[in-house]
Formats: structure tokens, C-alpha cells, sequence
């Protein structure tokens, strides 16, 4: 297969603005399976069997290439090669309190003030399991196809760290709560679009841990070691989804982690935030000449702080490798830890790992087996709302273009505003229009969210209808849109109150033109001698005395007569 | 799974030899004593824990316990003539839950994990079912703040306020 040469680009250079991406959407038409590999995963201790390889479809490759020579050598090497990326995603839990005591937790609290004996580990303490926590499992599981276990267990996983009170961690290791889901998204158009299905392993429950304080300039380096901890964090819930191995280039595996942000974020269960740490991902990479079953060596990339980190992160990671690979070096590639330095625009090693870590996990014995009763399972699933991959599906149907289906899709108020304005009867591609267009512009203006505007779905398909009846015009209509957002209030009562209806008679607009072109006869002397650009001028006095409410297309037909007619 | 029966079964006769002379903690972070010790009742975890959970090989005539490792895992410092000591001290705890090897298992239905004292487990029921059933062991998502979190603060060993002061460590498991 192919890798993207825009890890070559120098550093600073924004992916998204060239697309040089070598697999054509059309062609890689993934199947769900294409490359069957389990992991036996934890967070931690990797094994990666490649089980079975289904069909490897070698596509031929579309390459855009760069001006420059060395470039094109590259790309022609990485085309002998194929990435494989699995990634493994925390979700921060959005629950009111933590997972194993009644602890609340919110973000930005003063430091170490949610705290209790519980999450401290004081000696003594007990935890008891926050039920919702069980109940947003369940449905991030449902959302995701995945298994559900009807019995699965709590374990402790045991390693000293400053930020880990209890000196181990609650965490679920080899019975999870759910195995063997699938995720389903659509790749933007300026990636080549295409759709996309990504295995998912397994699901599990765990704590978070507390969070270490970095002293000085808050960098990674060695001398600059963590000296100060605030454990407000420490017990939270955590949902971690690990990913089969599926993803090819950084793209998908960016895109992946955007559907797993937009799938949480349309259960409620999290607020899947980056940049705040409720959604944080650790990629792996590893590259394999193409036809080769075996995996290549494993890295791990840690400290990507949003999705393009991870795309770029991904991309100079496979092109690091294929370079070690094309050079005869790929010993020098070892399992190891790497970061993603945003500035510099690479990764460097963290630290070695030296073979697989001991956590000797062993059942929590404090907690007991979780037990789930199909009638919970259904009652849980039947509270889902519509998933993003189905909403997409349906107004694909609809008729609407993707780039419209990507935006509506893409966040469930807006999706939820466009659902509610089709319902009251809206034309499909107008209601579409109106919301990417002015109210996305309007909200973005502002700094709102949807739910924010006081303009109401009804009002917004009561809108459209007024124009597409001709009761008002287009530039009416934005007028009103602009009241209607800021204020509220109903379009049938601006109308009146500002007495826009649109003037479609044509003896009212002749009378109007006719008046127009007695009170500017230099501007007709004008037009008749050829400046015939001054019919905007016309049309314009006319508007003006309106009040704006002449129909433009009326208007002009009328002008265009009357401007020409009498010799 | 192997592996892991193994580890599980040497880290823990370690901690239960309560020497209290000469057992020594470092970098106890929090550590907790919710299990009891050898010479009082054991966890039911001990007690009950299925045997099919370790598999044939676990627990039993594999080479000698490596004592230095488990110490350092655990972070208890020994001396020399401790860890010539335990060695087979271990091997002996080892041995006797060994024994659990002769159960012919082959008509029972594996556990996941030792059923608690009361037989309960976390049984999320929905809204609309009646919650009367025995075996709901959850707490709801209400938050009730610890009244006493100062006088957590008071007991840190270290406090830079508002931060707790941690000693300087290099990597996970250093």
C-alpha cells in the first residue's frame, strides 16, 4: 500500500492544505476485516499475533508528486511499504462523581480539593462502583457493535508512581466489559473522502490517575522531572477503547479519533475534549513491506494534544521508519515510547522500553463481579439516540451532498436543529443552506452554540417557506434570519411588523420604475447613450424606494422594458 | 495466563510473611492494608479463589521464587539473610496451595473471580425494573463532598501548597 509523503513536507507546513495522499478513496475500498490481527491488549503489555490476513488489496497508487526530487524518491520507496497504526483511547466519563467514591469532579477545581479517604488510598477505604459508570460503558459499547460481557470483573493493576494513590489501579484486564466492536466513518473531501470501517478490540473501565505538575517550563525533558502532583483527577472514570490494528495512514487514524470524539460526545457520556484531556489517544506504528505477514517493530507515540498532532505525528513516524527500512537500518527501529514534539513537528524517544512491563494483575477483590441482565442491556440501548454513522447514511439518502452531510452529521445539536426544521415540512436543501451557511457564520460570529440562538427550528422552516412562496424576497429573508437569531420572535410577525412583503404586483412596480426614471432623466440620457450598467442604478432607487420589498427578478424584466422602450 | 497465575501466586505469600522486625516499606505511596496478613483471616480472595483461574503449570514445580525481584516490585527491602530465608518459605506457601491442583475441575463451570462474602455482585437494573433485587451493590452518581479533606491535607507527609510534593523519579517502575 501506500504512505502519505507529506511527512516530507519541512515542518510547519499544514497538512490539510495539500493532499498529497497516494490512496485513492474509490479504490481502497476497506472491508471490514481486510486485515484480521488480534491483540491480546492492555494499555500496556502488547502481543500482537497476526491471526489471519483475509485479502490484501494492492491498489494502485494515485501519487501527486511534489516538485522536488527527493520527495519523489521517497514516495516511490514508501510505496513499498504499509504502515500499520492501532490507537488506544481514554474517554474521560462526563459523571458527577468519580468512579469508586462520591467524590465531584470538575475540571479546573482548585488542586486537591475533590478528595476523599477513598481516592487518596488512605488505608482502610473501600470502593464502591458508581453505577453510571456501568451505564455509559454499556452504551459506548452498544454504539460501537461491540460484545458485551454479561460478567466481567474489576482487576488491580500494580506500579509505584506519584500520581497513583492507591499504588494500583482499578482497571478491568482480561475480562472487559465489551470485545470485538466496529466504528464506522467517512474521510473528508479534501482527504479523498471515502468511507471507512476500523475494528474495535475491546472496551474497558478503569480510574484515572492523579496528574503530575511538571516544574519550570513544563517540558518532557529529562532533567525536568515532575515534582508536585494534584490528585482532584485521581479516580475518575475512564472508558478505554483499544483499536484493532486497521488504520493505514495518519489521515484515517486522525479521523478515527474524530468519530470516537463525536460518538462520545452524541451519547453524552463525555465531552471528548482534547485539549482538556477528557479524550486522549496513544497511537502505534509499525511499517512491513508489503506482502510481509509478520508486524514490523512496534512504536509508541505519546503527547498528541489534537487530531492534526495525530495525523502529522503518524505520518513523520511512518516516514522515519520507511526511511530506516530503505536504508538497511530497520534494527535501529525498537519497541520504545516516542513523543511528539509540536514545535519541532517530530517525535523523539522518550525512554526505551525494556520488554513488557509487570503490572501483576490480579481480580480486584474488593469489588465484585459486574453482572448485566439482557433487560438492562435492551432498556440502555433502546435510551441511544440516532449515531452519527446512521444520521449520515440517512441524509445521504436525503440527497444531500456529503460535504452537507459531514457538517450536519458532525454535531447532534445542529443535526438535531436540521431534523427539526425538515419535520415541520423545510426543503431539504434549504434548511441545509440556511444552517451551514448564515447561522454557522452567525454562531461562529458570536461564539454560540445552536442551542444558544433564539431562533427556533419552526421559525427557520416557516422562513423558507415564506420565500420559496415569493411572500418575501431572498435579502428579506437574511434580514429577517439576522432579527430572528439575536431575538427571537415569530417570521410572520416581523413580516407584518415591518411590513416586508415582497411587492409582486406589476402594475404596482411599473408605476414604481415609471416614477424612478421621470425623477433621474440625466441617468437615462445616460443609459440610452450606452452605460447601460446604470439599470443597477435603476434598480437600485426603485429597491430603495420600496423599502426593499420589489421582487428583483419583476423588477429588472420591468427596467430592462421600460429603460429600452421609448425612443 | 500462565505467567500471571505464577506472578500472582509469588507476590502475594511475600506480603503475608508479617516479619514485623525486619520487613521494611519504601516508596510506600499510599499503600493499603484493606487485606489482612498471614495469622489473621485471609481475604475471601485467598479462600475461594477458583483454581481454574491458574492454569496446570501455575503454583507449583517451577524454579525457586526469585525473592530479590519480588521485593523490589513490591518496594520492601530485605536483607541478604532475608531473602536466603523467604526463598523457601515461599516455595512452601507455594506448595501448599498446590494442592488445589489435585480438584478435577473438568465438570465445573469456571469463575471469573471469587464471589464475595455476602454472594453479591453489581447488578445495574434499569429505571424500570424493580430495584428490590438482592445483589445491587451500586452507588448512584450523587456527589456528596468529604467534609474532612483538610485534614487530609494536614496528614501529607509533604505539601506545597495547593500541590502535593512528590520525590524526584525517573520512569514507571524505576
Amino acid at each position: 500500500m501506500q504512505v502519505s509523503s507529506s511527512s516530507i513536507l519541512p515542518p510547519g507546513n499544514v497538512i490539510q492544505a495539500q493532499p498529497l495522499f497516494l490512496n485513492s478513496s474509490a479504490l481502497l475500498r476497506r472491508k471490514n476485516g481486510v486485515l484480521y490481527c488480534t491483540m491480546k491488549s492492555t494499555s500496556h503489555s502488547h502481543t500482537q499475533t497476526a491471526t489471519e490476513e483475509k485479502q490484501q488489496q494492492k491498489s494502485p497508487q494515485k501519487i501527486k508528486v511534489p516538485p522536488q526530487k527527493q520527495m519523489k524518491e521517497v514516495s516511490k520507496i514508501g510505496a513499498d511499504y504499509e504502515a500499520v497504526i492501532g490507537i488506544e483511547t481514554h474517554v474521560q466519563l462526563s459523571t458527577l462523581t468519580k468512579a469508586f467514591c462520591s467524590c465531584p469532579y470538575s475540571y479546573g477545581a482548585q488542586p486537591n480539593t475533590c478528595i476523599c479517604p477513598v481516592c487518596m488510598g488512605l488505608p482502610g477505604a473501600l470502593p464502591v462502583l458508581n453505577s453510571k459508570v456501568i451505564e455509559c460503558a454499556v452504551k459506548l459499547a452498544l454504539a460501537l457493535n461491540c460484545r458485551l460481557s454479561f460478567s466481567s470483573k474489576f482487576d488491580r493493576k500494580q506500579y509505584f508512581y506519584p500520581d497513583l494513590p492507591k499504588g494500583y489501579q482499578i482497571s478491568q484486564f482480561d475480562i472487559p466489559i465489551a470485545t470485538g466492536g466496529s466504528i464506522d466513518l467517512d474521510l473528508p473531501l479534501e482527504f479523498g473522502g471515502g468511507h471507512r470501517r476500523f475494528g474495535i478490540t475491546r472496551i474497558h473501565m478503569e480510574e484515572d490517575a492523579g496528574k503530575l505538575m511538571h516544574s519550570g517550563n513544563g517540558s518532557y525533558s529529562q532533567s525536568n522531572h515532575p515534582s508536585q502532583v494534584d490528585l482532584n483527577r485521581a479516580g475518575v472514570p475512564l472508558l478505554e477503547i483499544v483499536s484493532e490494528p486497521d488504520m493505514r495512514t495518519g489521515i484515517e487514524a486522525s479521523e478515527y479519533a474524530a468519530e470516537l470524539q463525536r460518538v462520545v460526545r452524541y451519547l453524552g457520556v463525555s465531552n471528548g475534549n482534547m485539549q482538556e484531556g477528557s479524550l486522549r489517544c496513544d497511537v502505534n506504528v509499525s511499517v512491513r513491506p508489503i506482502g510481509q505477514a509478520e508486524f514490523g517493530t512496534k512504536v509508541e507515540i505519546k503527547n498528541l494534544n489534537s487530531f492534526s498532532a495525530i495525523n502529522r505525528a503518524i505520518d513523520f513516524e511512518i516516514s522515519r521508519q520507511v526511511n530506516l527500512h530503505s536504508q538497511g537500518q530497520q534494527d535501529s527501529i525498537v519497541q520504545e515510547t516516542r513523543l511528539w514534539e509540536e514545535g519541532a513537528q517530530k517525535t523523539v524517544t522518550m525512554r526505551k522500553k525494556e520488554g513488557l512491563a509487570d503490572y501483576r494483575y490480579f481480580p480486584e477483590p474488593d469489588l465484585p463481579e459486574v453482572v448485566l441482565t439482557k433487560a438492562y442491556m435492551d432498556s440502555v440501548g433502546k435510551s441511544l439516540p440516532e449515531l452519527p454513522e446512521a444520521k449520515r447514511r440517512r441524509y445521504e439518502e436525503m440527497g444531500l451532498s456529503m460535504q452537507d452531510v459531514l457538517f450536519l452529521a458532525n454535531d447532534i445539536a445542529v443535526a438535531d436543529f436540521f431534523d427539526a426544521t425538515i419535520q415541520k415540512g423545510a426543503d431539504v436543501k434549504l434548511a441545509a443552506n440556511w444552517i451551514m451557511g448564515d447561522i454557522a457564520a452567525y454562531l461562529k460570529n458570536e461564539k454560540l452554540s445552536i442551542n444558544d440562538i433564539k431562533l427556533v427550528p419552526h421559525e427557520l422552516a416557516e422562513l423558507i417557506a415564506s420565500i420559496k412562496s415569493g411572500t418575501i424576497s431572498g435579502k428579506i429573508g437574511k434580514e429577517i434570519l439576522f432579527e430572528l437569531l439575536a431575538k427571537g420572535g415569530t417570521v410572520k410577525g416581523l413580516i407584518e411588523e415591518k411590513d416586508l412583503v415582497q411587492i409582486t404586483d406589476l402594475v404596482d412596480i411599473e408605476k414604481m420604475v415609471d416614477k424612478v426614471i421621470a425623477e433621474n432623466p440625466k441617468q437615462l440620457e445616460q443609459y440610452r447613450s450606452g452605460k447601460t450598467k446604470l439599470q443597477g442604478y435603476f434598480a437600485g432607487q426603485v429597491m430603495k424606494a420600496s423599502k426593499g420589498k420589489a421582487n428583483p427578478g419583476i423588477l429588472n424584466k420591468v427596467l430592462v422594458e421600460k429603460l429600452n422602450a421609448k425612443v | 495466563m500462565a505467567t500471571r497465575g505464577l506472578l500472582l501466586g509469588r507476590s502475594f505469600p511475600l506480603l503475608l510473611i508479617h516479619s514485623s522486625k525486619t520487613v521494611k516499606l519504601t516508596h510506600g505511596y499510599g499503600r493499603r492494608s484493606s487485606y489482612s496478613f498471614l495469622g489473621e483471616s485471609c481475604s475471601p480472595c485467598w479462600r475461594q479463589n477458583s483454581a481454574a483461574r491458574f492454569s496446570a503449570k501455575a503454583l507449583s514445580n517451577e524454579e525457586a521464587p526469585d525473592v530479590r525481584r519480588l521485593a523490589q516490585t513490591a518496594r520492601i527491602s530485605l536483607t541478604e539473610q532475608e531473602v536466603e530465608d523467604f526463598g523457601p518459605k515461599i516455595q512452601q506457601v507455594i506448595e501448599w496451595f498446590g494442592q488445589l491442583q489435585g480438584v478435577d475441575l473438568k465438570q465445573v463451570e469456571p469463575g471469573i473471580r471469587a464471589a464475595t462474602a455476602a454472594g453479591k455482585c453489581f447488578f445495574p437494573l434499569s429505571k424500570v425494573l424493580d430495584e428490590a433485587e438482592e445483589g445491587v451493590n451500586l452507588r448512584d452518581d450523587v456527589p456528596v463532598t468529604f467534609p474532612k479533606a483538610d485534614a487530609i491535607i494536614e496528614g501529607l507527609p509533604s505539601y506545597d501548597a495547593p500541590y502535593v510534593r512528590v520525590p524526584k523519579f525517573l520512569h514507571k517502575e524505576d
